[in-house]
């Protein structure tokens, strides 16, 4: 049996799954506009029709003109001959903003889109419900005239009053304000939106409180009176009017046989044939002719005169507080022992902008520690009026004996006097008994010195909190448990180890003769490279070859450890027999240029630099 | 890299001013009294921004005022690692103690000169003085002038190098200090079966000697060793063996 039910349920869904494509195949739409001609003074409904087995939403395009607003939807079930079909039925407020002939283009419903839709809309007071027309039906008979239709339009329409102590305020200033909506007898109304404020000269409160109802009669006129028992602000300098804004939809009961609620019927069952089915005027009768009005109820337009704050004699400690103000202080407990925390409180009550209310509160000093205020407002009545203002600061006595809390001073501008007010407190003495262990000292770890001084003590015997600062240590490990600690320690070892390495090298090589005289030959030979490169340079050719033999003799006495002077050809010849032959030349042709006074050119200069040099290289590869 | 630095120094300065408000929420808990509050906004602040001598203080009044006499020692402890010798500290410290119906140990005169400074005092001045002697060594090699400077330097920083090594050896054991902060039973062995050997009081400093399965194998002021639970003794610095 449950297995039978699974099945059946899953059937059910795949047939469910297989027929969502073509809903809209198996759905018939209508549309309706009843009437399709009114004038710009009234509304007319339509309405969008779907029977079938889905439901889809409408797309409703704008249209310039005209405003199409959503107002209600139904389901109901038809049975007709044993097949039933579920309609669907959406219905549209519709208005327009002047006269003339408008179309609403084809609506979209689901994939189908309908016919457009003609509307005429005549002038205001003409009434085209007596003259229906277009090309969607409407009854014709027992029409209600156009004139007086706009009429009882005008007489239903419900007032809106404000209600002011005064004309006249300052700008910041609180001001009880009555608001009264005005319901003639026998017209109902349904609120589409709470009452707002419009614009930025002022400030409202208490709109979103429910209103009070009232039957009040005016003129002989019965009215339900609703009443909104609000604050008005002014925010800024001028003559504005108070723009608060009350959406209602009205509905305005005339004499008729048409119905909206037999529009609404002939909507639902699709009979949009004149004459047919819902199209009776005893049905029509039965529950009157009504017309919707959507309206947007405002006070009339009298301007208010708000002034602003005069500069002249404002004080200094003025924070923007307007209306009438008292304050007060206390202390709690009224004493205490050092470092015991105490609540100091200044009350400000009265009638005013109590939010405006500020107060810096106490200050440090050498007798006290005091810690930011915290403010909190109490009224004493729904508008938030009246009430007091509380600013509750802790302070701690840091010194015995007897101590004095400073007097506070509040300013503020009171309007009925047209003038600032200061008030200032009283000074509060205070009685503080010693600690433990007390003594004065200024309550920081750092102005504790490491040795001989004390800290100041609160009633529990305890050194009182000092001034927090940001931390000092990331971390407690030991210095020598990190290892950046170990590697500054090793750096400076390992550095004084090369330096005196370096400086005993430099020492020791300096001190030796040997090494001296070989450096020195070392220089020698260099200049003399040098200078025959000069010579070179100038064609110099005797002053070359004197360079160049200086430079071999240097070199060779450097090697064979002899002194400069006796290095000659003969040498030469004696200490290198193989090898000597290109020294021999050079020293050779050092005598003719020195002593022959032979001139070579500047090419064959070169080339006798390339042998010195190359000769120059042998050397430094024997050695 | 300039908007790297202005991001770096914005959001050092926004750490800063977190800090700030931080520090005078729980200033301002502990003005009203709200102690709990007071301390876990100190501890905040200690996750956030590092050591402090003052918060560590704070935190160890807010602790005691609690009735956790056991917190409020470990945290004067860590104060006086930052800030030794301090005299409010050391006298929060014994009115910690004192509630906690714990006697400090007797301190002898060579360890109470060395805890004059912090151990972490004496690495830096050993350091400094290693520093001065290599510069001064350096001098002595040299020619001139130079050396005349290098004998009393080498003498002034041996001297410091060996004070700061003994002041550093006598306050050696202090960096195994742990403070127990519940009443706890030593053991025999490193496990909860194991058989008692001597009770530990909330507020008691043990010696941590090592460490093994959770447990601390600590020796007491009074020279008796046992094993206790790691959440029982909390180092007073970072442990590391």
């Amino acid at each position: 049996m449950k297995s039978r039910i699974q099945v059946l349920v899953a059937l059910f869904i795949t047939l469910l799954a297989l027929g969502a494509g073509q809903v809209d195949a198996a759905n018939r739409y209508s549309v309706t506009l009843d009437p399709p001609s009114f004038s710009a003074d009234e509304s007319s409904e339509l309405t969008v029709t779907i029977s079938g087995d889905e439901d889809a939403v409408p797309i409703i395009p704008r249209v310039p003109g005209l405003v199409i607003n959503p107002d209600g939807q139904s389901t109901s079930i038809r049975n007709m001959n044993g097949a039933v079909t579920a309609i669907f039925a959406r219905t549209y407020r519709v208005t327009a903003s002047h006269e003339g002939t408008f179309t609403i283009p084809p609506i979209q419903i689901g994939s189908i889109t309908t016919a457009p839709v003609t509307v005429r809309v005549t002038a205001a007071g003409t009434g085209s419900r007596a003259n229906p027309g277009g090309d969607v039906a409407g009854s014709g008979s027992n029409r209600a005239a156009g004139a007086d239709v706009a009429a009882a339009v005008r007489a239903a329409m419900p007032i809106m009053k404000v209600i002011l102590p005064k004309t006249r305020m300052y700008v910041g200033e609180l001001v009880p304000i009555q608001i009264k909506a005005y319901f003639r007898e026998g017209i109902s109304a349904r609120l589409e939106g709470p009452l707002a404020a419009a614009g930025d000269a002022f400030t409202v409160s208490g709109l979103d409180k429910r209103p009070t109802q009232t039957e009040e009669a005016v003129a002989g006129v019965g009215y339900t009176v609703l009443t909104w028992n609000s604050v008005l602000g002014a925010l800024k300098s001028g003559e504005y009017p108070i723009d608060l804004e009350l959406p209602l939809t009205v509905n305005v009961q005339l004499p008729g046989s048409d119905s909206d609620m037999a529009s609404r019927l002939r909507a639902l069952f699709g009979t949009a044939a004149p004459g047919a089915f819902m199209d009776d005027s005893d049905f029509g009768n039965l529950f009157g002719k009504v017309i919707q009005k959507s309206v947007t109820l405002k006070p009339d337009p009298t301007p208010l005169t708000v002034l602003p704050l005069p500069v002249d004699g404002r004080p200094a400690d003025f924070s923007g507080a307007v209306g009438q103000f008292q304050v007060a202080t206390s202390l709690a407990p009224a004493g205490g022992a050092v470092g015991d925390p105490l609540t100091f409180k200044l009350t400000v009550t009265g009638k005013g902008n109590l939010s405006r209310v500020s107060s810096d509160g106490l200050h440090d000093s050498a007798e006290w520690r005091v810690y930011r205020p915290e403010s909190k407002v109490t009224a004493d009545d729904d508008t938030g009026l009246q009430g007091l203002k509380t600013f509750s600061q802790p302070v701690v006595p840091l010194q015995t004996g007897q101590l004095t809390l400073p007097g506070l001073s509040f300013s503020y501008f009171d309007p009925e006097a047209g003038r600032y007010v200061t008030r200032a407190t009283q000074p509060v003495q205070v009685t503080v008994t010693p600690g433990a262990a007390s003594n004065q000292v200024a309550p920081t770890l750092q102005a504790a010195g490491p040795r001989g001084s004390t800290a100041s003590t609160g009633a529990d015997a305890l050194a009182t909190d000092v001034a927090a600062t940001g931390g000092s240590a990331a971390t407690l490990e030991p210095l020598v448990w990190r290892r950046w600690f170990l590697g500054a320690t090793l750096v400076p070892i390992a550095l004084m180890l090369a330096a005196v390495t370096l400086i005993r090298r430099h020492q020791l090589r300096s001190s030796d003769p040997a090494l001296v005289l070989h450096a020195a030959r070392l220089a020698a030979v260099r200049i003399n490279l040098e200078s025959m490169a000069a010579a070179l340079h100038r064609g110099d050719t005797p002053a070359f070859f004197s360079a160049a033999r200086h430079a071999l003799q240097e070199r060779l006495a450097d090697l064979w450890q002899v002194p400069a002077e006796s290095v000659d050809p003969q040498l030469v010849a004696q200490q290198l027999p193989e090898q000597g032959g290109e020294l021999q030349a050079i020293f050779a042709m050092a005598e003719k240029a020195t002593y022959a006074g032979e001139s070579l050119s500047a090419k064959a200069l070169q080339e006798w630099q390339r042998r010195v040099l190359e000769q120059m290289d042998r050397l430094e590869a024997i050695t | 890299m300039k908007a790297c630095l202005a991001l770096l120094l914005f959001l050092a300065a926004a750490v800063a001013l977190c800090d700030q408000g931080l520090i005078a929420t729980a200033e301002h808990a502990t003005a009203t009294g709200d102690y709990r509050l007071a301390a876990q906004t100190y501890e905040q602040v200690l996750t956030q921004q590092g050591y402090s001598a003052p918060v560590l203080f704070n935190l160890g009044n807010a602790w005691l005022r609690l009735g956790k006499p056991g917190r409020a020692i470990l945290e004067y402890e860590r104060a006086l690692v930052l800030m030794p010798d301090n005299p409010a500290i050391e006298s929060n410290l014994a009115a910690a103690q004192q509630r906690a119906g714990i006697t400090p140990p007797a301190v002898g005169p060579w360890l109470a000169t060395a805890r004059y400074f912090g151990f972490d005092t004496y690495a830096w001045a050993a350091l400094a003085a290693i520093w001065v002697l290599c510069a001064a060594l350096v001098l002595l090699c040299l020619r001139g002038s130079a050396r005349r400077f290098a004998r009393p330097l080498i003498l002034v920083a041996a001297l410091t190098l060996c004070v700061s090594a003994d002041a550093a050896v006598l306050c050696w054991p202090d960096l195994y200090r742990a403070v127990i902060l519940s009443p706890a039973t030593l053991h025999l062995a490193p496990a909860q079966s194991a058989a008692a050997s001597g009770s530990l009081r909330e507020g008691d400093v043990v010696w941590i000697q090592g460490r093994y399965a959770g447990f601390n194998l600590v020796r007491t002021a009074d020279g008796h060793s046992g094993w206790v639970s790691n959440d029982a003794a909390v180092p007073v610095r970072v442990f590391r063996r």
